[in-house]
């Protein structure tokens, strides 16, 4: 239990309108998009830095751990508090463009779509774009490193981090400002994956690039999943945007057929481009249909989810180039050895899969998970973009990790628990 | 298993195929002006399990506006409004309520609609091709759409008689009230269409026309073809002898008569005859509530003006020179809050410029 003392500090500092406690609903912000649950004792909404370093003085001064949740639409736990203070950063969205700079800066809080529409107006855009680009927090999304589509050829979130404002465990602000595309140190680096566990995020400088005045769609279908790796070969060396795999499964809910394919993104007019996807069979998808096509591929885990009233898991697994077709061809072994349903998507320009699960039961679906998870690790593969968070069992240099956490946070305030500790 | 078994105990939510991918929350209304998370689509279906004596609970499951917008943007097809007002019909059991929903369901009992009121009843002599059921709100409330109505009704020469014994029933099954009200009205209107054998039911509420069109199918259906005046209007075009004076008007979709019930085309229909449409930039099937959907407004108004602020922003940057619905119920929300803006419902524009 939390000290009565300490929540009506904290109430003094955020006011009886943004603290939640002794009520049921804290049970909506002990989850998140990952099929697990904690417990929030209680949760509170700061408006600025400066509330959010008075609340962490508090928490570390009571010795209670406290959450950061931007979402909550983290498929790792993440944002899944174990007794904890959950701080939901949500009021805190300002964004602001400097143009001239090409830089943006956004509160933690802030959703990435609407991000992206301030950088629109101003022709800039962030490449690395998640599923979750509607409902995702720019605080969430650096914590966790995330990328999306266009991997390979712009890198995750971190290349974009320009700077960043954060308060650490004891409640000192920090505000690391760089305004530039090249930024020194890494002092700011250390918050990105950090997965609120060394800072809570309140500011983010992004770097942004000018929007592409032509953009292209391509949709290649595949003969069989062995032929995966040589078509991804040769796709790859026209050096592509993004290139996303949708196996038949996907495929069918999405309302393309029985095939498999892979699509890719091409900005610019790359006449080479075209000629190898035109090689390998490739069509394009215009206007419309495209736009539907990457909205659609947006949501495809939760379109999963609707073949019936069945448990869904998210998977996240980046897996060695050399083990592609193997693995998908052993998450099908996983499929029939347990009865769980499993799709297969995900971004094949840096082998980042998303197989997704639907079962009967809770339980089944997280056997498929732990049995997906034992092949993974086998294979070589880690997690990729969704966080480590409560599947810790991935994390190499736990030892650099542990050093960090002490150094920062001796008290283990904030978000305990995740990465095993 | 993965990560620690105390994060991995089983959840209701999940028999509902919820994936919790949040895409409805930045959608709802009340999650737009509150941004709490447990005033979300998400934070409902994960409180759903749920009856208890709690106020930030209660407050959950009661400001949902019904306004559906949520089961729009829904990948996995959950029918969120459904699931909440069938637990909403599980606090009402338990008598756990907003005080003031306490009220409007005692007046639903004593009065037998929900305004309390003493409100006239009107009663078909003879055979109709036409009924029409003005509802409790254009009759108690609004009675210039009750009036406009009948004034276009018989200015397209329509045989046409007016029915008015019972409130449909809507309000009370919106908020978690019995079926009892909805069901002794549908025995009413079966008997005045056979009564009156006329083809068809004509209603000005959207609440009504999802009531009587939708729900008392569960009692049977009643054997008329059930309109609503946007319908009706717009299928009789060529009987509406109109002044057209080019004004510029923007429509606001009630969350019942679009999506709810699917009509988006004919209210433009009618407005088209007369004026130049401009758009919201939220409309037909993804509208934003007026704030007033749900009985939200009855026991969260501050919810209520909240919304409608949104709303009515959204209006004030059309430039239109009217704003015109076609819900008693938005139409009376929005005229509260125009702030300087003119609302209209559609059947007052129209029967004003009526020719003579």
């Amino acid at each position: 239990m939390v000290p009565e003392k300490f929540i009506d500090r904290l109430e003094d500092v955020v006011g009886s309108d943004d603290l939640i406690y002794n009520s049921r609903v804290t049970e909506v912000y002990s989850t998140d998009a990952s099929p697990y649950s904690g417990r929030a004792v209680a949760v509170v909404r700061p408006e600025n830095p400066e509330e959010v370093s008075e609340i962490l003085k508090l928490a570390n001064h009571h010795s209670v751990p406290v959450v950061p949740r931007g979402a909550g639409s983290g498929t790792s736990g993440g944002a899944v508090p174990r007794n904890a203070v959950v701080i939901d950063m949500k009021k805190m969205d300002g964004i602001e463009v400097y143009q001239d700079d090409m830089i943006v800066f956004s509160e933690a809080g802030a959703i990435l779509h609407d991000i992206k529409r301030s950088l629109c107006k101003f022709d800039l855009f962030i490449p690395p774009e998640p599923g979750s680009l509607r409902i995702a927090t720019a605080g969430g999304f650096v914590a966790n490193n995330g990328s999306g589509k266009r991997g390979l050829k712009y890198g995750s979130v971190r290349n974009f981090v320009a700077g960043i404002n954060a308060v650490l465990p004891d409640g000192k602000i920090v505000r690391i400002t760089y305004r530039t595309h090249r930024s020194p140190g890494i002092n700011h680096q250390v918050f990105v994956g950090s997965e609120g566990a060394l800072g809570v995020i309140t500011g983010i400088y992004l770097r942004a690039i000018p929007i592409p005045e032509e953009k292209k769609t391509y949709l290649i279908p595949l003969k069989n999943t062995t032929e995966i790796e040589k078509s991804l070969k040769r796709i790859l060396k026209v050096l592509p945007d993004a290139v996303e795999y949708i196996d038949s499964k996907s495929s069918s809910a999405l309302g393309y057929g029985e095939e498999e394919f892979i699509a890719v993104e091409v900005f610019g007019d790359d006449r080479y481009a075209e000629r190898v996807i035109d090689s390998l069979g490739g069509i394009s998808i215009e206007s419309q249909e495209e736009k539907r096509f990457w909205e659609r591929r947006e949501t495809l885990g939760a379109e999963i989810a609707k073949k019936g009233s069945r448990v869904y898991a998210g998977e996240d697994f980046a897996v060695p180039f050399s083990r592609l077709s193997d693995f998908i061809e052993k998450i099908k072994d996983v499929e029939r050895e347990t009865g769980s349903e499993i799709f297969v998507y995900g971004h094949l320009d840096t082998c980042n899969l998303h197989p997704a699960i639907v079962s009967e039961s809770f339980e089944d679906s997280m056997r498929a998970a732990g049995r997906l998870a034992d092949t993974a690790l086998k294979m070589g593969a880690t997690v990729g973009e969704h966080g480590v968070a409560l599947r810790w069992e991935f994390l190499k240099g736990l030892d650099v990790y542990r050093r960090l956490k002490y150094c920062l946070d001796q008290k283990n305030i904030l978000n305990p628990g995740k990465f095993g500790l | 298993m993965l990560g620690s078994e105390e994060y991995t105990k089983s959840r209701e939510i999940w028999s509902l195929n919820c994936a919790k991918c949040g895409k409805c929350i930045q959608i709802c209304p009340t999650y737009k002006v509150t941004r709490w998370e447990h005033l979300s689509p998400r934070g409902r279906l994960i409180l759903s399990p749920y009856v208890e004596d709690d106020r930030e609970l209660v407050k959950s499951i009661f400001s949902c506006l019904t306004c559906g917008i949520c089961e729009q943007v829904c990948p996995s097809n959950v029918e969120i409004t459904e699931i909440i007002e069938k637990k909403r019909g599980e606090y009402a059991k338990q008598t756990i309520l907003p005080e003031r929903h306490v009220r409007l369901l005692n007046n639903m009992v004593e009065k037998g609609n929900p305004y309390g009121d003493d409100i006239e009843t009107m009663e078909i002599d003879g055979e109709v091709d036409v009924i029409y059921y003005p509802g409790c709100t254009s009759l108690a409330r609004e009675r210039e759409i009750f009036e406009s109505t009948v004034k276009i009704l018989k200015s397209m020469g329509v045989s046409f008689g007016i029915e008015f014994m019972y409130c449909c029933g809507s309000t009370s099954l919106r908020i978690g009230g019995d079926l009892s009200y909805a069901e002794r009205n549908y025995r009413r209107l079966r008997e005045v269409v056979e009564r009156t054998k006329a083809k068809t039911l004509l209603v000005n509420c959207p609440g009504c026309y999802r009531t009587v069109k939708k729900d008392y199918e569960k009692f049977g259906g009643l054997g008329v073809r059930i309109m609503h005046i946007t319908e009706f209007l717009s299928e009789n075009a060529e009987m509406l002898r109109l002044r057209k004076d080019g004004i510029r008007v923007s429509f606001h979709d009630s969350c019942h008569l679009a999506r709810h019930m699917g009509i988006v085309k004919e209210p433009r229909r009618v407005l088209s005859m007369v004026s130049e449409i401009v758009e919201p930039e939220q409309h037909g099937m993804e509208s934003f509530c007026c704030g007033g959907g749900g009985g939200v407004r009855v026991s969260y108004r501050e919810l209520t003006r909240e919304v409608r602020k949104v709303r009515i922003e959204q209006f004030r940057r059309t430039n239109a020179d009217v704003v015109v619905t076609s819900c008693p119920y938005c139409y009376r929300n929005l005229k509260n809050g125009a702030d300087g803006l003119i609302i209209k419902d559609l059947t007052s524009f129209i029967a004003e410029r009526l020719e003579e």
